[in-house]
């Protein structure tokens, strides 16, 4: 009886420990997820009953003629195969440079390529609404100074460059972390490695093939799948900037979500939608595990 | 012995890392000239210009009129209780997770990596509701509680990390000595990891500093407002008035940046330590 007694007073001891952390992730997350799936089965604008639809909100989703999600869905794709490329290559080139020439105050090149990272997406968008102005913005002043008039435009009220423009200030904004990470990342690798390299007559291509990438193989995949992930859930860059717009052209799920359950109050919509996006997000995190798992092999 | 490094041969090296580094500031440097302009002179000399005065009535409107310092007050209200939260409930449940043995535990330690994969997205809309039965919309607390729950499984994934590379003798020791689990992980385990904790402290101040989508959801009354919702409204407000736009981002930056060049370290390390070794 006494052994009982002490391991009750053990789980006692641990479960004191674990429960405010634990009480209020159930409560704010692991609840909410639940009330999204059941939400996502009504008919429902947020103030009167719900109603119950069954699927309805999913075919309606993927089949209604009104639906955005397949423009909002090109568009986190456009977002997911740019936005987690760029900045990624960006943060190779630098950090290969940085680490393998042995560069002089590589830590302040690395402290300003991560700057624009800590600021708040808000800072970056007024930034970046400024630069693309279309009347006292720098791009059209400076074409207009090079004599390029003829390629001054609204950037980001223009259908065909709104995404290319949003991208442009996110690339800005994110590449200095994988900078940051790939540095480390490099660092870490053995130097003999590139000194047999070096010996065997490989040149600087060739050990970047050969040693550099191999070695960091692993935070190159986890990096990637940062961005993956982070791409689907773009939010505050098209909220702050263009509200989705011109028209729907920069609409992104994560927004048409927000604007569906929250603006315009077709919340079991809205939830429909957001269980859709975590699935997609989900779906392609895993293949994009089982793939970089594969080619490791 | 190193090998020789052509040094002429590094030349092109720096400069384009002088061009990269140029590339980040120059956005960030051309807002802080902005802020210093008069909007006549900004309309007069266009956007390229220096500004003809070091001009500080932007920020001082800002502050003022512009309702900044109430937004300010908020958002330190708003990140400091929710980094003392954090930490001290994050504390609490790795040392529980990571050194004691009880019932359920791997199913908890599930829970946490569940919630690595759970997007905001999925929980946001049900959130606002909730928050609006718990008759908490418009409050801080419908901000702050959400932040800590959300920032919950990383930390704990983070902090369990570090915990793990403390001696197990070191906690029989002082367990033979008669301590406490409460006491073990405050006066043994917690100085071990003191620079996972700094990392932490950091990292959660600026991402609640920085926060814009949640408080966007739970708050619209204006005297709530924190900074960076301060700055969108202002924005849309005065659509014209870029001068004004520019100082209020300026205010908002400033005090990140400063927190940033202090922990640059701690905070990087911490990062990395969070994306490499998951």
């Amino acid at each position: 009886m006494v052994k009982g007694k002490r391991a009750w007073k053990r789980n006692m001891i641990a479960y004191a420990m674990i429960l405010p952390a634990m009480l209020l992730f159930i409560i704010f997350v692991i609840v909410p997820a639940v009330q999204s799936f059941v939400t996502s089965l009504t008919d429902w604008n947020g103030i009167g009953s719900a109603k119950f639809v069954g699927l309805a909100n999913y075919i309606d989703i993927f089949s209604s003629p009104e639906s955005r999600f397949y423009k909002a869905l090109q568009n986190n794709l456009f977002w997911l195969v740019f936005g987690s490329t760029l900045p990624v290559v960006l943060g190779l080139v630098q950090a290969n440079l940085l680490v393998r020439n042995r560069i002089k105050y590589s830590n302040v090149f690395q402290m300003i390529f991560f700057l624009p990272q800590i600021l708040s997406v808000t800072v970056a968008c007024v930034i970046w609404t400024w630069i693309y102005d279309p009347i006292s913005g720098p791009v059209n002043e400076i074409l207009r100074l090079i004599g390029l008039s003829n390629l001054q435009r609204s950037w980001l009220g223009d259908s065909h460059w709104v995404m290319i423009s949003l991208l442009v200030a996110y690339v800005w904004l994110a590449y200095g972390f994988s900078t940051v990470v790939f540095s480390a990342a490099i660092q870490g690798v053995d130097t003999q490695l590139y000194e047999a390299a070096t010996l065997d007559g490989c040149g600087k291509w060739k050990q970047f093939r050969n040693v550099t990438m191999p070695g960091i193989r692993r935070t190159l995949n986890t990096v990637i799948l940062l961005q993956i992930i982070g791409s689907f859930q773009v939010f505050d860059i098209v909220y702050i900037m263009t509200k989705g717009g011109p028209g729907y052209d920069s609409y992104v799920l994560s927004y048409y979500v927000f604007s569906e359950g929250l603006l315009t109050s077709r919340v079991g919509y809205g939830s429909a939608l957001s269980i859709v996006l975590s699935a997609l997000l989900f779906l392609v995190s895993v293949v994009y595990t089982k793939l970089t798992e594969r080619t490791e092999l | 012995m190193k090998p020789k490094i052509n040094v002429l041969g590094r030349v092109p090296i720096y400069l384009l890392l002088l061009v990269f580094s140029l590339a980040t500031l120059l956005p960030l440097f051309w807002v802080f000239l902005t802020s210093l302009k008069t909007r006549k002179e900004l309309i007069k000399h266009g956007p390229l210009a220096w500004p003809e005065a070091w001009n500080w009535a932007n920020y001082h409107k800002v502050w003022t009129a512009g309702h900044f310092s109430i937004y300010f007050t908020n958002s330190v209200w708003i990140a400091v209780v929710t980094v003392a939260i954090v930490l001290l409930v994050v504390l609490l449940a790795s040392y529980a997770l990571s050194f004691l043995n009880f019932a359920g535990k791997s199913f908890w330690n599930y829970m946490v990596v569940l919630g690595l994969l759970i997007p905001f997205d999925l929980i946001m809309i049900p959130m606002f509701f909730d928050m609006k039965n718990f008759g908490l919309l418009n409050t801080r607390w419908a901000v702050i509680l959400p932040q800590i729950a959300l920032s919950v499984p990383f930390s704990i994934f983070l902090m369990r990390g570090f915990m793990k590379g403390t001696p197990e003798s070191l906690l029989e020791a002082a367990r033979i000595d008669g301590a406490g689990e409460f006491r073990i992980l405050f006066s043994v385990v917690t100085p071990i990891v003191k620079p996972a904790v700094i990392s932490l402290l950091i990292f959660t101040l600026i991402s609640s500093w920085n926060n814009f989508m949640l408080p966007t959801i739970m708050i619209s009354d204006d005297k709530l407002r924190t900074v960076p919702l301060g700055l969108n409204a202002f924005r849309t407000k005065y659509t014209m008035d870029v001068t004004l736009t520019s100082a209020g981002a300026v205010i908002i930056a400033l005090p990140v940046i400063v927190v940033y060049l202090v922990f640059q370290r701690r905070l990087i390390d911490g990062l990395i330590v969070g994306a490499v070794k998951q």
